[in-house]
């Protein structure tokens, strides 16, 4: 019984102007991962490339020991895939979309789809493209949850949602794992919410990895210091991450083995998730530039 | 069968211009029976289908549409499916061909044998055209140019509208004994007439073995290109 | 951020803020562990699985699986085949040490208030011997 749901192995790709470099990660079965970063960091070329609409310039991609180019039909039945708004051609209806789904996906249930497009008022008669952005993510939760998949890729799927659907989305997800044998992998370049329920963080800058690991272990690596930048010496200067300067003192983040190096005048506190990548991302960007 | 639902697909996925080929299959039957003469008639099939048939293309925007790159199923059967959609639109307008020449023959005019020898030239020239187009669409049909698009969808059904006519009226000319001076075509034809069934057979094949060449280099292209 | 959450069919209690300095997963477990010394959670009682408590107040598994690997250890709950995760009896030696540590913190606020109003040794004994008696029928 393999652990691993989703094994991604040292992929790249090459554009004009970017690369994504041997990003590799894994994630078990039952856990959900959020694969954050700045826009433009390669967050979509990466989950392209597991959706098999891309190709990977090296490495593979495994889900559950298969490879796309193995066997497209399973690999692409156990994905279920939420991209942003223009996944739907949009000409067409529900009502037409809803045979194709039952033509490809012999376990396409739909009693349960309709239940969904009920409970989340989709017109039936109406042209896609005619229809709101939040419908038209539903509209793919509901395909996706109306038949059997194993992995969920939600490609920023939440954003520009209003709250209470993406809290209804929180508990879908949470739900989806509870058996543990399936698993969702996310990108969000705004974590807030979906951070909560995320058990694996992948940090990705400019196509590179930046870190990988537990939320809960890269909650208890790092503090947030704040203090004056006056009162502090060369050797905590050396291992602050990113640090913000304004008028009054200074913000930035500190690995936790570290904190032996701080002094009475500065005050940390555990940081959120978002508070780790913003100093991260400071810093790198500082030293690209340099 | 995933083949059939692509191509099922593609015919949805045009949406209320799928009924446009209904208005060339019309316009022939209409040319046809007022000429008393299914030739020209027969030319606007051809012409609809080369203009009509790279619609689904035009439907999608290469990144767009992650819905059908995501549909369980292989390169192939997606090139496959489109290819499909191509002939099954042939077919249809084939039987507007079918029910033009049955009403001629019931008026007692025309001839079945020279019917059947211009399908079959008509046959290879849609295949043709299909498989260069097709396979022009999944070469560059990334590059946003409408006017290229423009090009590969139009031009082709005109030279065949207009050059197919020009051939026609000299093929009635010379009928009509009015051409002497074309005696190469004419020792040309007679030979075709007299060798009918072997001629249309191979321009059959010949345009069964480009459409398959159309199709396998287009799976190559495809199997190569993300989002495709 | 608050998540409120009452277990339904037990009477649990899980507050979640992201105020505190405690991480998510301390949190659970000190305020589990809290429930069961405080006999709100009762010996032999089902807990709800990793899985169904990270979905009710929207965590993370590996949280929950941390708390709960937390309370393990310190042998407040154990997770038994067929049955799930439940409260373990009170007679156990690492609670019955936890149970000490409760009632010495208790007695201590108690000998550190006699002392203050200069109660003797013996004064507050009887207190104590009379709310021993006076509570025997309540326990």
């Amino acid at each position: 019984m393999e652990r691993d749901l989703l094994k991604v192995e040292n992929i790249s790709k090459h554009y004009h102007g970017f690369s994504l470099e041997n990003i590799g990660f894994s994630l078990p079965k039952g856990y959900i991962m959020g694969y954050v970063g700045p826009n433009g960091s390669g967050k979509t070329t990466t989950l392209n490339i597991i959706t098999g609409m891309c190709r990977s310039e090296t490495g593979q991609v495994l889900i559950d020991g298969t490879a796309c180019e193995k066997d497209p039909v399973s690999y692409k039945k156990s994905i279920g895939y939420i991209g942003d708004e223009s996944f739907f051609p949009v000409q067409m209806k529900m009502k037409e979309m809803k045979t194709i789904w039952k033509d490809f996906y012999p376990d396409f249930n739909e009693e349960e789809f309709n239940r969904m497009e009920e409970e989340w008022e989709l017109p039936e008669h109406k042209k896609i493209g005619d229809f709101s952005r939040g419908m038209k993510v539903k509209l793919m939760f509901a395909s996706v949850f109306a038949r059997k998949t194993k992995l969920l890729i939600l490609d920023e799927a939440t954003n520009g949602l209003d709250p209470v659907v993406r809290m209804d989305i929180l508990k879908l997800l949470q739900e989806y794992i509870a058996d543990g044998e399936k698993s969702v992998l996310f990108s969000t370049h705004i974590l807030s919410d979906l951070e909560q329920i995320a058990d694996y963080i992948f940090f990705i800058h400019n196509g590179k990895k930046i870190f990988y690991d537990a939320k809960d272990e890269i909650l208890e690596n790092y503090l947030l210091v704040k203090g004056d930048l006056r009162e502090i010496d060369e050797s905590l200067r050396r291992e602050l991450i990113g640090v913000e300067e304004n008028s009054f003192g200074f913000e930035a983040i500190l690995p936790s083995d570290k904190a032996g190096l701080l002094s009475g005048k500065q005050v940390f506190e555990k940081p959120q998730i978002d508070q780790i990548m913003v100093h991260y991302t400071r810093d790198i960007q500082r030293r690209d530039r340099r | 069968m995933r083949i059939i639902r692509f191509c099922k697909i593609d015919w949805m996925i045009i949406g209320l211009q799928r009924y446009v080929f209904l208005g060339f299959a019309a316009l022939s039957l209409c040319v046809s029976l007022s000429n008393g003469d299914w030739m020209f008639g027969l030319l606007y099939i051809g012409f609809g289908h080369m203009v009509l048939s790279t619609m689904p293309f035009y439907m999608r925007k290469p990144a767009d549409n992650g819905f059908l790159l995501m549909l369980p199923a292989s390169k192939k059967e997606r090139v496959l499916g489109r290819f499909l959609y191509g002939i099954s639109m042939y077919l249809a307008l084939l039987l507007t061909a079918v029910i033009t020449v049955a009403i001629l023959m019931a008026q007692k005019k025309g001839s079945l044998k020279i019917f059947l020898m211009i399908l079959a030239a008509e046959t290879a020239a849609v295949f043709l055209v299909m498989a260069v187009q097709y396979t022009f669409m999944y070469a560059f049909g990334e590059m946003n140019s409408q006017q290229l698009m423009g090009i590969i969808r139009i031009v082709p059904g005109m030279v065949f509208l207009f050059g197919g006519s020009y051939i026609l009226q000299i093929l009635q000319e010379i009928m009509r004994g009015k051409r002497e001076s074309y005696q190469f075509l004419i020792n040309a034809l007679s030979w075709i007439s007299e060798h009918m069934p072997l001629c249309s057979f191979l321009a059959v094949v010949l345009g069964i073995v480009l459409l398959l060449a159309g199709i396998g280099i287009s799976v190559k292209i495809v199997e190569k290109r993300d989002f495709a | 951020m608050l998540v409120p959450y009452l277990w339904h069919d037990i009477s649990m209690k899980i507050l979640i803020t992201n105020q505190s300095e405690l991480p998510i997963y301390a949190q659970i477990r000190e305020q589990i562990k809290e429930q069961i010394l405080n006999g709100q959670l009762k010996e032999g009682e089902a807990l709800p699985s990793i899985r169904q408590l990270a979905k009710e107040i929207g965590v993370s598994v590996i949280t929950t699986t941390r708390a709960y690997n937390d309370l393990e250890q310190e042998g407040f709950i154990t997770a038994m085949q067929g049955k799930g995760t439940i409260v373990l009896s009170r007679e156990n030696d690492l609670l019955r040490e936890q149970y000490l540590k409760r009632m010495e913190e208790g007695l201590f606020t108690a000998v550190k208030t006699a002392r203050m109003i200069k109660m003797t040794k013996e004064e507050l004994l009887e207190i104590c011997e009379n709310l021993w008696e006076s509570e025997e029928d309540k326990f």
